[in-house]
């Protein structure tokens, strides 16, 4: 009886160590989260991001996940400060031709890559000659010769005026300078997953599956970065990232679904938001018929509730707009009267078109959120007699057939990384490529290509406002909203809204 | 025996190059492109074809099929669309952690289920039985994803003692493992128990019982032997099964393992990496058969007496 009441007594107590000791558990570094404080600074970051990187090389890689951590590493010439102006970052001062294609920079001296080496101009000659023939940066296919002038001075050449140049050189994971030394000795191959730049971090390790560890850059040219260790956990799914930085395994995660929002604990973490660079909107074909009368098209852009469709969509975590053009970009006009929700100014539309009795419409879809709004614009065009049948296919087909314009209406997004109003001549000029909606017109395409060649506000702001007008007048789109950026965060941790210029986890601290 | 051993071994060689055909169609037939899904958006037109092309893309099918099969046949599984490295390799860094996965909760799954499920069948209609086939029926209708998040906000959010994601320590393991197990637990009570059940019945249980021998001999050794069949079957499908079927569990925990690899190859129609996965599962599958088999012969000897016909 003895014996049986002590052993029940050893069970319970080893029972209750257990759960102690689980309690205590929850270590960063071996470090009890909750023995931290604001004297015991805290030197490493777990960020949760959605996928695992394929490699490091900037010039060789296109997708999110690498170009994530590839902005850890590399620098690129010029940068962005906190307000989003372009500052000198490896470039100490630059000039721009008076035609817009020559920009000559030059560089910071004394600046160490990761093995110890000087950047030279030989080194961004090199790294912006990879980039300018890669098929991953595009956007910088439209330099057109780099020249060394002397070991700190470089001059690039561009094919055609381009004003979003130096934005482009601000993004270092297609930028980046690397360092040609080490890439040629390594091989290519080799650098791809040991890269060797200026950045603020180094890679110290990669947990294939599991995580990347990067170390910070103790000769970094703009100073140690503040916190030692960043490490990368792939976390996929958003709820799963939610719940991790909620439980405190992961400090920040970018990688939110909006649903989740309402249920997250906001005394234990921070939710910051802002506008992305995110653009969503509406496509009308305008070589099908009936899409190709502009009465019509009119008259689906007041059927829409754009509202409604943003709450339907992302929870209303979007910025809804009028213009195709950002409000917060230069040349942007209010002094336009853009079309609002209005049933029954639509139905009189439709009905001078000569569609009063409606007709049937497809748009086309692919995975995500955009069901969603397909659905609300399925409600939202049956009020006017449009019957919508909605067709989701997979991404990749779905950009295709787009592209081959096979479809009729459809909703498309756009990641313009700029505010500048140049980018929207992707979406509508003549002959691009993702002209959707197949409209052309030669007053447009002037204005496009002024806003894209001329730096002088003076001649590109009444370009910028007849932009906006012809969209709103003739309706080749429906501009939509701009998704939001939501990030979740450890509340001791600092500068989380400078993320949302760029991802640099330089800028973080505790 | 080895003559059937052989026999099937080699009848797998259809098989596998069947299920390879239908599977190389099927991902064939899919619309998008692998150069798209890699360039992106930006991309141009151009940039994309000529990534295509690389990759053999647009090559007539019997040509590519053609080709893929002799690789194989070279032991090569084709380097992965988007991760430009070998599928093999890639595939091996995710193998060992749903192996773990798998194996641990096959085997506590099993160590609770087979005993439970005797007890169940031994005291029919008992408290334990009731309560037991309850707790199967009520596992066996909870969706895993749900329990799984249910777990985390109860063990990760509220009590704090688990983490909610990854396989870092021990602790990681917990979770995954034992809702895994759980689920395992519920199938083979309920097979287990009515299996014996049908055993139990058998004239020469009867029989056994009216000559007096012990209950315990009975059960063990004249029942569950033979009840064990349909059991080994389900253990066997279920091991082979959770190789490609932990995706949830894998979702749920952002654990990288084979299901998380396949299902997002098949999203970025990363053709060599499905058709290895594809294969591979396969491979596994009619190997567990084959073993599943062997044990017949092992636990009922009129099937071991057809296998050496």
């Amino acid at each position: 009886m003895n014996m049986r009441k002590m052993f029940a007594n050893f069970l319970i107590i080893t029972m209750l160590f257990s759960v102690l000791s689980g309690c205590g558990g929850k270590t960063e570094n071996g470090v009890p989260v909750n023995e931290q404080n604001a004297e015991q600074k805290r030197e490493d970051v777990v960020l949760g991001v959605r996928g695992e990187p394929l490699g490091f090389d900037p010039t060789q890689t296109g997708d999110g996940f690498s170009n994530t951590v590839e902005l850890q590493l590399f620098d690129g010439l010029v940068q962005y400060d906190e307000n989003r102006n372009i500052v000198g970052n490896l470039a100490t001062d630059w000039n721009i031709s008076d035609d817009g294609l020559v920009y000559t920079f030059d560089l910071k001296e004394g600046v160490k890559f990761h093995d110890g080496t000087e950047l030279t101009a030989e080194d961004v000659k090199y790294s912006l000659d990879l980039a300018k023939e890669s098929p991953f940066t595009s956007s910088l296919n439209k330099m057109e010769s780099i020249t060394v002038l002397d070991p700190y001075k470089v001059e690039i050449k561009l094919k055609e005026p381009y004003v979003i140049f130096l934005e482009k050189l601000c993004r270092p994971d297609g930028a980046g300078i690397i360092s040609k030394n080490a890439r040629e000795s390594a091989g290519a191959e080799a650098f791809y997953e040991n890269p060797v730049g200026t950045g603020p971090y180094v890679i110290k390790e990669w947990e294939r599956g599991s995580k990347v560890i990067l170390e910070r850059f103790e000769d970094y040219h703009w100073g140690a970065a503040p916190i030692k260790e960043a490490v990368f956990r792939f976390l996929p799914e958003p709820t799963t990232a939610t719940i991790a930085v909620e439980s405190g395994e992961v400090d920040f995660t970018d990688n939110i679904s909006a649903a989740d929002i309402p249920a997250i604990d906001k005394e234990k973490v921070s939710i910051y938001e802002s506008p992305s660079f995110h653009f969503n909107y509406l496509v009308l074909n305008t070589n099908k018929e009936p899409l190709n009368n502009v009465k019509v098209r009119q008259a689906i852009a007041h059927a829409i509730d754009k509202d409604s469709v943003a709450i339907s969509a992302l929870e209303g975590y979007a910025t809804v707009v009028d213009s195709v053009v950002r409000k917060d970009a230069e040349g942007y006009s209010d002094s336009i009267e853009y079309r609002q929700y209005d049933v029954d100014k639509a139905k009189e539309l439709l009905k001078e078109a000569g569609y009063e009795d409606g007709f049937k419409l497809q748009i086309l879809i692919t995975e995500g959120y955009s069901n969603k709004i397909a659905e609300m614009v399925q409600a939202n065009l049956k009020e006017i007699n449009i019957d919508v049948s909605i067709q989701s296919i997979e991404s990749s087909a779905f950009i295709q057939d787009m592209v081959d314009g096979k479809h009729e209406m459809g909703w498309f997004a756009v990641d313009n990384s700029t505010t500048d109003a140049s980018q929207v001549s992707t979406m509508l000029e003549t002959g691009e490529m993702y002209n959707l909606s197949y409209y052309s017109n030669t007053q447009l395409d002037e204005a496009l290509h002024v806003l894209n060649s001329s730096i002088n506000p003076k001649e590109r702001n009444p370009k910028a406002e007849l932009v906006q007008k012809i969209v709103n007048d003739e309706v080749p789109i429906i501009p939509l909203f701009w998704r939001d950026d939501i990030f979740l965060a450890n509340k001791q941790l600092k500068n989380v809204e400078e993320l949302f210029v760029q991802f640099n986890v330089y800028k973080l601290s505790w | 025996m080895y003559k059937y051993v052989i026999k099937r071994i080699l009848l797998m060689i259809p098989i596998l190059l069947g299920i390879t055909l239908i599977v190389f169609f099927i991902m064939s037939l899919t619309p998008g492109d692998p150069g798209r899904m890699i360039l992106g958006q930006g991309a141009t037109q151009e940039a994309v074809d000529k990534l295509n092309d690389e990759f053999g893309f647009y090559d007539p099918l019997p040509l590519k099929f053609g080709n893929y099969i002799i690789d194989i046949l070279k032991g090569d599984f084709g380097v992965s669309y988007r991760t430009q490295r070998p599928v093999f390799d890639d595939l091996m860094v995710r193998l060992p952690t749903t192996l773990k996965l798998v194996i641990l909760s096959l085997l506590i799954g099993t160590i609770i289920g087979i005993p439970i499920g005797i007890l169940s069948a031994v005291k029919q209609y008992s408290a334990l039985d009731v309560f037991s086939t309850f707790f199967a029926l009520l596992i066996a209708s909870i969706p895993t994803f749900w329990l799984g998040f249910m777990l985390i906000i109860l063990f990760s959010l509220n009590l704090e003692i688990l983490p909610s994601t990854g396989l870092e320590s021990w602790k990681g393991y917990i979770m995954p493992v034992g809702i895994m197990a759980i689920g395992q637990a519920a199938s083979l009570i309920r097979l287990t128990r009515s299996s014996m059940l049908e055993v139990i019945r058998q004239d020469y249980i009867r029989t056994a019982r009216a000559k007096g021998v012990y209950e315990k001999i009975i059960v063990f050794k004249h029942s569950l032997r033979n009840a064990l069949i349909p059991i080994v079957t389900v253990v066997g499908m279920s091991f082979a099964r959770g190789l490609g079927g932990t995706l949830i569990i894998e979702k749920v925990f952002a654990i990288q393992g084979v299901g998380t690899f396949m299902f997002d190859a098949i999203g970025t129609k990363d053709i060599p990496v499905v058709m290895a996965g594809v294969i591979f599962l396969a491979a596994i599958f009619s190997l567990c058969n084959l073993i599943v088999d062997l044990l017949y012969g092992y636990l009922d000897p009129r099937i071991k007496a057809q296998y050496s016909k």
